[in-house]
């Protein structure tokens, strides 16, 4: 499940919770007003049956006209007060005994002389006692309905205080529940994440980071990852680069000292014939060797970025020709073939151009191992000039053809053209060069037939050019 | 063994020990062949494995300097088919630029070894020490 999804469903379930609650307690506190709403209401009630009390001792003892109007004035505010109680809904069946009670004794009140007369009668008597009676049950019965509507109360708060608790605590687990989960679904993970790329920051690059989910961090992990493999092909690359060029070094300074140890054995009038294939020897491992510190060197100022050219008119042509015929010197199974149609100058690194055109024809030279013609090319187009170099050797398979440039990459590694004298910058480095003049390098090539590589270099340095 | 020796030396023109040297390296190749025979060996010259599996067709030497990153055929696969035609009867000398050359010379069973750069005389003793055994 992605992160987004989860936090989209955690606030979902938050907003649930915090609304189910809500309602519960909104509905709870709703009770309450009506409860003291009713309160208010039998306070009046009392008021009112102490009233009709009043008035009924009046008509009673002090046999006052006036108490028959006290009476129905308050009889009639107190079947409002029980109206208003009934719908209400406060305990029901009371509230209907205090309705019927208020009916009867308004009933015999009635029946009472409208005028008190000097000396009542004894039915008028037995009358008044009766409502008297009544009124006093009416009374015990507010009572008690107050009574019952204030423990209601009660309740109602008991239960909002219960409720506003466990609203807390319930936001408190969901929180806490929250935090659970997403320490187990994202930190967690973002812990190994974190672990393993330390890890790799260390240099560890076998081990890969687990990846626990497919979501985001999932995701993340396995860029992480692929970051990781490409860390370990170039470190190890690096690492057979850095033994290769070792390997390579080794080679000519064996030539050279062996070279002056066995002259050192000669005195000097039998060292006279040997010399000059010694020299010869002597010059063109010293080459070597340069060439090899040059492209070390090279190959590191790229990864600084630091290559830059020094551009100066050249007779291309003229350079063709001499690493042309060094080349030829190294091999005795090859035909070096330079053909040109005109005298061709140009603004280029002389130097960098004469590793590139010597790293082609060494190229040429080591994969083609059964001999044969190298052609090797120059001709004007435009506002370049074109160099190719053709051998018949054994041609690049189709499918390392898109690697070959690659710094490091070796294409005949583990083939049995493999060649020790092999860095796996040739090409990469020649390339970069080539770029950097503004110009393109590419080839054409069968497996078994041999390959063709072309530089075109601008005759002109633009302004633009130059930069990576 | 002995027999096969005699009949080795029978068909020589001469008693010089015969060394094949297997280098991918030109010039290096060329000066210790320049090297030895000035020292009176007989030298045979392949740059690579399977030039030095012809030559032996033709000669059998009593020593191979064998280097062992080549192309075409390397030091290793070359030790291999010479061990199988002629078993451990012709001692081979490791001559290799690696970090580890006494290793080199231990995963293809040489007999001894020899790391690039190399002093003459290192060359000359190990030569000499090989042939001697």
């Amino acid at each position: 499940m992605k992160i987004k999804t989860k936090l989209l469903l955690s606030n979902a379930v938050f907003l649930v919770v915090t609304m189910v609650i809500s309602a519960i307690l909104l509905v709870t506190y709703q009770r309450v007003p009506i409860k003291l709403e009713q309160s208010e209401q039998i306070h009046h009630i009392v008021r009112e049956l102490f009233t009709l009390e009043v008035a009924l001792k009046e008509y009673r003892f002090h046999r006052l006209p006036r108490s028959v109007r006290q009476w129905n004035a308050s009889t009639r505010r107190l079947e409002i007060y029980l109206r208003d109680l009934e719908t209400n809904f406060a305990d029901p069946a009371l509230v209907r005994a205090m309705l019927d009670g208020h009916d009867e004794i308004d009933a015999l009140f009635a029946t009472l002389p409208a005028t008190p007369v000097p000396t009542p009668s004894t039915l008028e008597q037995r009358v008044s006692d009766h409502v008297e009676a009544k009124l006093h049950d009416m009374l015990l019965w507010s009572q008690m309905l107050a009574f019952d509507i204030h423990a209601q109360l009660e309740e109602a708060h008991r239960r909002a205080n219960v409720l506003v608790l466990s609203f807390a605590a319930g936001i408190v687990l969901v929180m806490l529940g929250m935090q659970a989960f997403f320490q187990r679904t994202i930190l967690r993970p973002l812990g190994t994440l974190e672990r393993g790329a330390r890890r790799v920051g260390y240099g560890d690059f076998e081990h890969p980071i687990p990846r626990r989910a497919d979501d985001e961090i999932g995701h993340l992990t396995g860029v992480f990852n692929e970051m990781r493999d490409n860390l370990r092909q170039l470190t190890r690359a690096r690492e057979e680069f850095i033994a290769a060029a070792i390997h390579e070094i080794k080679t000519p300074v064996a030539v050279i000292k062996t070279s002056v140890q066995f002259l050192q054995q000669f005195p000097p009038e039998q060292r006279e014939h040997r010399l000059p294939q010694m020299l010869e020897r002597l010059d063109r491992q010293c080459n070597r060797l340069d060439r090899l510190v040059t492209d070390v060197l090279e190959v590191t100022r790229l990864d600084l970025r630091k290559m830059e050219l020094r551009r100066r008119p050249t007779d291309v042509t003229a350079l063709l020709g001499r690493v042309v015929a060094e080349m030829q010197n190294v091999t005795p199974r090859h035909c070096l073939v330079m053909t040109h149609a005109e005298e061709v100058s140009a603004e280029i690194d002389a130097d960098r151009i004469e590793q590139v055109v010597y790293n082609l024809i060494d190229n040429a030279i080591k994969y083609s191992p059964s001999g044969g013609d190298v052609d090797v090319s120059l001709r004007k187009e435009g506002d370049a000039v074109v160099l190719s170099v053709k051998d018949r050797g054994i041609g690049i398979p189709f499918a390392k053809q898109q690697r070959i440039f690659e710094r490091f990459y070796r294409a005949h590694a583990g083939t049995r053209y493999e060649h020790a004298a092999s860095l796996g910058v040739g090409l990469y480095l020649s390339r970069e060069v080539v770029r950097r003049h503004g110009g393109r390098i590419w080839f054409e090539s069968r497996e078994g037939e041999g390959a063709t590589f072309f530089v075109r270099l601008p005759l002109v340095a633009t302004r633009t050019e130059g930069g990576p | 063994m002995t027999e096969s020796r005699a009949r080795r030396a029978r068909r020589r023109e001469d008693d010089r020990p015969l060394i094949l040297i297997v280098d991918d390296d030109p010039d290096l190749l060329d000066l210790v062949g320049e090297v030895l025979v000035e020292r009176g060996y007989r030298v045979a010259l392949s740059r690579n494995g399977e030039e030095a599996l012809d030559s032996i067709e033709r000669d059998v030497p009593d020593l191979v300097l064998l280097d062992m990153r080549m192309p075409v055929m390397d030091g290793w696969t070359f030790a291999r088919h010479l061990r199988e035609r002629h078993g451990r009867s012709i001692p081979i000398v490791v001559m290799t630029a690696a970090e580890d050359s006494k290793l080199r010379a231990d995963e293809i069973g040489a007999d001894s070894d020899l790391g690039k750069p190399f002093d003459l005389q290192q060359l000359h003793d190990v030569v000499e020490d090989t042939l001697a055994e």
